[in-house]
C-alpha cells in the first residue's frame, strides 16, 4: 500500500488545529496529512487530546484555530451530519431501543439511501461476522459482538474516513488481539481510511501504517510504525513506544554527517551518523536511546558500559536483565540458547554493549 | 430483628395510609351509589340529564388536555436544555421547583394581578391606547389554562428531565455522525428514548389538571367552572355529599379512562427499553 509518497493527494488534512476549553488547551497546533486508504493511529497517554482531535474531525467540536480539510475542501465548520466521516465511540453508543439490524440500518435511513438497504445491511453484518444476529437486541449480545455492531453501523454508509476512539480498550486481552486482526482485515477489504485511537503502544505498532504519537495536546512524531519504534525523535516517543534505555551524552565533535558523543559511564566515545534534524552543537547535551533487545551482555570491542545484574527474568527464548550502571538503571533483553548454562545471577558484573547502528540520538 | 420484620415495620405507616385512602375511596363511591341501603343510580342520572353538568365535564377534560399539551410543549425543551446544560445544573433545578415553595393560591392570585381587568397587561395596553377597553384575559378558559400550565409545568419538566438525564449525549452524536439531521435524530433517537418520561409527565399533569380546584376558582369564569371546583362547592357550600361523591366518581372514571392506557403504554415501552441493554 502506498504510504507517504508525495504524489498522493491526502484525503484528510489537519492544518495547525488548536482547541482550547476555557483557557485549557486540549489540542495544540496539530498538523497531520492522512492519505487515502491509510491506517493511522493516534497514540498517547490518557488526557493528551486524542478524543478531542477526533471529535473535531467528526464535527462535534469546532477548532479554536486552524482548519480541517477533506479532499482539499475546508470542513472545519460543517455540522457532523454533513460530513462523510464515521465514528466508533469509546462507549459504542449503540441505540438501545433498536435491534442489531436497525442499528446498522440507521445511517442509510438517516441519509435516505434506502435503495438496496437490506442487502447492504446484511453484507456489512457478514463482513463483521454477525450473520444471524439481525433480530437480537443490543443488550442480549456480548461485548465483542456489541463492538462489531458499532463497527458495522459506521461502515454501512462507506464513509470516506472512519474514526475509532479506543474501540478495544474495554475488552479482555484475548478478544482484543482477535479484534485487532479483524479490524485490519476489514480495513484492507473495504479500503476505508481508518484513524484509530489508542493508548496502547503495542496495539499501535501492530496495526498502523503510520502513528502520530501525542503528548499534552501536541503531535510529537508522525511516522511509520517501524520508523517510530526504531527512530524516535523525542525522549517521550522513545519512552512511550516500547521499552528503552536512555543515556545522557555530550557532543564532542561534529563533522560531515557524523556526530561524536561522550556518554556518561561508557568507556569509549561513539561516532555515529547524526539525524538530519539534530541541532545540537559541540558541547551540547543529548540523549541516546538503545532498545533492550539491542543490548549485548558479555565481552565486546564496542563502546561498553559496566553493569551489575539486579534481577533477570527468563522467558524461554530470551532473558531480560535489569541492571545497575554508572549511566543509571538499564534493561537488556538477550537471546538465550540451550546449553548456555544459566543466566547471569544477580550481583554479577557484566559488560553491556550495543551495535552503533542501533543507537538513536535524541535532542535533550 | 429479622430483616423481613424490619421491612414490614417500615411498611406499616404506608400501609395504614393506603388503607385509609382505599377506605375513603370505597366510601366515596359507595355513598354515591347506595341510597337507603339499595343500589341507586339517581345521582348519576341527575348529573347526566343536566346539560350544564355534561358541558362542565367536557370543559374539564378539554382544559386538562390543553393544559397537558402546553405543558408538554414548554416542558420538553426546558427539560432538554437542563439535561444538556454543561454548567451547574442544580441552580436550574432549583429555579424549576422554586414555585413549589409558594402556595398555589398566591401563585394563582399572582395572575390576577397580571391578567385582571385592571391588571398589569391591561393597564399598559389602555394607557398606551393600544386598546380602548380592557381585554378579557381571565375569568375564562384562557386564564385557567395559563394558570394551570404555570402550576403544573414543573411536574412535566421533572418527569421528562429524569429520563433525559439517563440518555447519554453520545447517542445523539452517534445519530448525527451517521447523517441524522437534528429533526431526524430527535424523532428516531431522543423521542423514543424519552417516551417513558413524556408519558409520566402527561399522566401527572393531566390528572392534576382534571382535579384542579383553586386555579379555576380564582382565574375561571363564574358561569363555566371546572368539575373539581364544582365538587368543592357542593361539599363546602351545599353539603350535598352524595352528589359531590357522584361527581367525583365521574371525574375519577373519566380520568382513569385516559390515564390507564397511557400507563400501559409506558410499562410496555420501559420494558422494551430496559431490554435493549445498558444505555
Ligand atoms: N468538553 C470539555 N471541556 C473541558 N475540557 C475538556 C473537554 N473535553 C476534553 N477536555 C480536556 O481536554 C484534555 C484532553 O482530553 P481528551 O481529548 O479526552 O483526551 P484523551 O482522549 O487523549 O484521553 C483533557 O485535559 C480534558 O480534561
Ligand atoms: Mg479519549
Amino acid at each position: 500500500m502506498p504510504l507517504t509518497s508525495s504524489s498522493d493527494q491526502p484525503i484528510l488534512q489537519i492544518d495547525s488545529v488548536t482547541k482550547s476549553f476555557d483557557g485549557t488547551i486540549a489540542v495544540n497546533d496539530v498538523t497531520l496529512d492522512v492519505v487515502e486508504g491509510e491506517f493511522v493511529t493516534l497514540l498517547g497517554p490518557s488526557g493528551c487530546g486524542k478524543s478531542t482531535l477526533l471529535r473535531m474531525l467528526a464535527g462535534f467540536e469546532t477548532p479554536t484555530s486552524g482548519r480541517i480539510l477533506m479532499r482539499g475542501r475546508d470542513m472545519s465548520r460543517l455540522p457532523a451530519y454533513d460530513r462523510d466521516i464515521g465514528l466508533v465511540f469509546q462507549n459504542l453508543a449503540l441505540f438501545p431501543h433498536l435491534n442489531v439490524y436497525d442499528n446498522v440500518a440507521f445511517g442509510l435511513r438517516a441519509r435516505k439511501r434506502t435503495e438496496g438497504l437490506d442487502s447492504k445491511v446484511r453484507d456489512v453484518l457478514s463482513l463483521v461476522g454477525l450473520d444471524g444476529f439481525e433480530k437480537r437486541r443490543t443488550g442480549q449480545i456480548s461485548g465483542g459482538q456489541r463492538q462489531r455492531v458499532a463497527l458495522a453501523r459506521s461502515l454501512v454508509t462507506s464513509p470516506d474516513v472512519l474514526l475509532l476512539d479506543e474501540p478495544l480498550s474495554a475488552l479482555d486481552l484475548k478478544l482484543r488481539r482477535q479484534l485487532q486482526v479483524e479490524l485490519k482485515r476489514i480495513q484492507r477489504e473495504t479500503g476505508i481510511t481508518f484513524i484509530f485511537v489508542t493508548h496502547d503502544q503495542e496495539e499501535a505498532l501492530s496495526m498502523s501504517d503510520r502513528i502520530a504519537v501525542m503528548q499534552a495536546g501536541q503531535v510529537e512524531q508522525f511516522s511509520t510504525a517501524v520508523e517510530t519504534y526504531h527512530h524516535p525523535r523525542t525522549r517521550f516517543v522513545a519512552q512511550f513506544v516500547g521499552e528503552t534505555n536512555l543515556l545522557e551524552g555530550q557532543v564532542t565533535a561534529k563533522s560531515g554527517g557524523d556526530v561524536t558523543l561522550r556518554v556518561v559511564g561508557v568507556d569509549q566515545p561513539m561516532t555515529l551518523p547524526a539525524p538530519a534534524d539534530l541541532s545540537a552543537n559541540t558541547g551540547d547535551t543529548v540523549a541516546i536511546s538503545i532498545r533492550p533487545e539491542h543490548m549485548r551482555v558479555g565481552p565486546s570491542e564496542c563502546p561498553a558500559l559496566t553493569g551489575t545484574v539486579v534481577s533477570h527474568s527468563f522467558s524461554g527464548a530470551t532473558v531480560t536483565y535489569a541492571l545497575d550502571s554508572a549511566a543509571g538503571p538499564m534493561l537488556a533483553q538477550t537471546p538465550f540458547q540451550t546449553g548456555q548454562g544459566h543466566p547471569f545471577a544477580p550481583g554479577h558484573q557484566v559488560r553491556l554493549s550495543w551495535p552503533i547502528a542501533n543507537v538513536t540520538v535524541i535532542p535533550a | 430483628m429479622p430483616r423481613s420484620l424490619r421491612i414490614s415495620l417500615l411498611l406499616l405507616p404506608s400501609g395504614l395510609l393506603m388503607a385509609v385512602f382505599v377506605y375513603g375511596l370505597i366510601r366515596l363511591i359507595g355513598s354515591s351509589l347506595i341510597v337507603d341501603g339499595t343500589l341507586d343510580f339517581t345521582y348519576y342520572e341527575a348529573i347526566f340529564s343536566r346539560s350544564d353538568y355534561v358541558a362542565m365535564l367536557g370543559r374539564t377534560l378539554r382544559i386538562a388536555a390543553m393544559t397537558t399539551f402546553f405543558s408538554l410543549l414548554l416542558g420538553f425543551p426546558t427539560a432538554y436544555y437542563v439535561a444538556r446544560y454543561r454548567g451547574n445544573r442544580n441552580i436550574l433545578l432549583l429555579l424549576i421547583i422554586f414555585p413549589w415553595l409558594v402556595s398555589i393560591v398566591v401563585r394563582s392570585y399572582g395572575w390576577v394581578v397580571i391578567l385582571g381587568p385592571r391588571g398589569l397587561i391591561n393597564g399598559v395596553l389602555t394607557w398606551t391606547g393600544v386598546v380602548e377597553r380592557p381585554l378579557k384575559l381571565m375569568y375564562n378558559d384562557f386564564g385557567v389554562i395559563l394558570g394551570l400550565v404555570h402550576v403544573l409545568l414543573p411536574f412535566m419538566i421533572i418527569a421528562i428531565l429524569s429520563v433525559l438525564m439517563q440518555i447519554p449525549r453520545t447517542l445523539e452524536e452517534a445519530s448525527m455522525s451517521l447523517g441524522g439531521r437534528p429533526a431526524h435524530s430527535f424523532r428516531t433517537v431522543l423521542l423514543p428514548l424519552a417516551m417513558p418520561g413524556v408519558l409520566t409527565g402527561i399522566t401527572l399533569v393531566y390528572l392534576m389538571a382534571t382535579g384542579a380546584i383553586v386555579t379555576p376558582l380564582l382565574l375561571g369564569g363564574l358561569g363555566d367552572t371546572m368539575l373539581g371546583t364544582e365538587i368543592f362547592q357542593e361539599v363546602m357550600h351545599f353539603f350535598d355529599y352524595p352528589k359531590a361523591a357522584a361527581l367525583a366518581t365521574v371525574l375519577l372514571v373519566t380520568a382513569l379512562a385516559v390515564v390507564l392506557p397511557i400507563q400501559l403504554l409506558e410499562r410496555w415501552l420501559s420494558a422494551r427499553l430496559s431490554d435493549g441493554g445498558a444505555l
